[in-house]
């Protein structure tokens, strides 16, 4: 569904170099630390920025040239830009009925109340996780094949996350040809919804994994300097020095359990996917 | 096309007591003044066209034009939804002014001669128009805060590069009598030559306005 191949951007000294798919059916997270690229990877893929090299296709169509069909078949929300602060929901239905062919009025209409959204109030009176909720909705009203969801459930309380990642499950069931990047602060979020991780880092993917295998495979060893030096290093990603010795990041952490019962071996989500893959390089 | 034209009118009815408010005072300028209500033609006329400029504003604010750019349209349909949407507002806003105009004759019992006063009232179309393409792409280049800096630069560097040619010209001793001619012929057409003449004259320059907003906006990054 979306491409990128060898996808290049230079801002100063920063420099975006990545390649990545998102393939029909799958849910994809995107993660990183701030700054990393994952902004500007989603702007790419939605024709917002011009890549300096490479190409980004969407619907096998360059991202910079999509048309009105392609974009009627993707739902954007965006974390820093929406529709006017001066508008309210019912304007936006308006809109959304006018700028979309299949924009579901009753579906929308039926969310916007049971999410205790005001029809006739300005955006700018809502609250944060009303607003994030108003971005989601908006994106999935229309029935895109694609959703491309930038921190879609930031500002939002446990309670709030749960329903719109619900939604999103519920998307993808609807129709399982329909795809999903999404990126996320909350690991967590990412950890029950998506099927693969990217990690971004300094502008280059430094892993892309199915995130069941993060689960089960990947593990952090927290061992002291003697116990460091007798072992076996070829299945070590990363590792960094700590108060008490060193910990060392793993995809092979069934091996260091069997082989090496005297250590500790902890389970690894995103949190520490990107804290050991990114602190020390 | 049609969802943005739903979002600047519903933006613009969001300010609509600043409408009522602006129709209120022409009514007021109208009957004081004497000048048979053309003044208030060229000033709801301008007003309107201003306001709905503010719509360019309500789009940038917030990052705005990204998600905009995410909806079913590009930067070009994007650009000709504005002028097409400003232009039907200077039009609904002159026909305002010129109602309001015709009312305050007719209910201070002026006689005005109709020959001249649709000529003085339908030149303020073409006006409009210059006056908008020189600000939309100035807006969508440099953004509501800088754009009044640029509209200063533009328009004061457009009369001292006048002023300099004009000087160069005459130091040169090269004789205007050509530029007299033509504004002395000029004088002698008709009121509807001179009415279709400025109107020819503003549709080429909306028609380059607009290839130069298309340009800018498809050049922009988001």
């Amino acid at each position: 569904m979306v491409n990128i191949d060898h996808l290049c951007k230079q801002y100063g000294d920063y420099r975006l170099d990545i390649s990545m798919q998102i393939p029909s059916g799958r849910i994809v997270g995107l993660v990183g630390k701030n700054g990393a690229g994952k902004s500007t990877t989603i702007k790419a893929i939605l024709g917002l920025v011009q890549p300096d090299q490479g190409t980004v296709t969407v619907f096998e169509k360059p991202a910079d040239q999509l048309g009105k069909a392609e974009k009627e078949n993707m739902g954007v929300a965006l974390s820093d830009s929406g529709f006017s602060q001066y508008l309210n929901l019912e304007d936006i239905t308006r809109i959304l009925k006018k700028s979309y062919p299949a924009f579901d009025e009753v579906w929308f209409r039926r969310q916007c109340r049971e999410q205790s959204l005001p029809m006739n109030k300005e955006l700018k009176d809502f609250s944060t996780g009303m607003k994030a909720r108003v971005r989601v909705l908006t994106a999935m009203s229309h029935k895109g094949s694609l959703l491309i969801m930038d921190e879609p459930t930031a500002g939002l309380d446990v309670e709030a996350r749960e329903e719109i990642l619900a939604m999103l499950r519920d998307y993808m069931a609807e129709d399982e040809t329909r795809s999903i990047l999404i990126t996320s602060h909350i690991s967590s979020d990412l950890e029950h919804l998506c099927d693969e991780i990217y990690l971004i880092h300094d502008g280059q993917v430094i892993l892309h994994e199915d995130t069941d295998a993060i689960i089960d495979s990947y593990g952090v060893l927290k061992v002291s300097p003697e116990q460091f030096a007798g072992l076996d290093q070829q299945y070590l990603l990363t590792s960094r020095k700590t108060g008490f010795g060193y910990e060392c990041f793993t995809n092979q952490k069934q091996y260091y359990r069997e082989n090496y019962p005297e250590i500790v071996v902890e389970r690894s989500g995103i949190d520490e996917l990107i804290l050991m893959m990114t602190t020390k390089r | 096309m049609a969802g943005l034209f739903e979002k600047d009118l519903r933006l613009v009815l969001h300010r609509k007591q600043s409408l009522l408010l602006f129709v209120a005072v022409a009514l007021l300028l109208g009957v004081s003044q004497e000048d048979g209500g053309s003044f208030v033609i060229g000033y709801i006329t301008m007003l309107g066209s201003i306001f709905t400029i503010s719509t360019f504003s309500y789009d940038e604010f917030d990052n705005g034009y990204a998600f905009l750019m995410t909806l079913p349209i590009n930067p070009k349909t994007y650009v000709v939804e504005k002028y097409l949407f400003t232009g039907l507002s200077a039009l609904i806003s002159w026909g305002v002014g010129v109602v309001i105009a015709v009312a305050v004759n007719v209910f201070k019992g002026i006689g005005m001669d109709p020959g001249e006063f649709w000529v003085t009232a339908l030149m303020f179309l073409p006006v409009c128009a210059i006056l908008l393409s020189i600000m939309i792409p100035v807006q969508l280049k440099y953004g509501a805060e800088k754009s009044r800096i640029a509209l200063v630069v533009v328009v004061g560097g457009a009369l001292a590069i006048g002023v300099f040619a004009k000087n160069l010209v005459k130091s040169l001793g090269v004789s205007f009598a050509g530029v007299e001619n033509l504004v002395e012929r000029i004088g002698t057409w008709s009121p509807v030559l001179l009415v279709a003449a400025a109107a020819v004259v503003a549709a080429v320059v909306v028609g380059i306005s607009l290839l130069i907003s298309q340009r800018v906006m498809v050049t922009k990054e988001f």
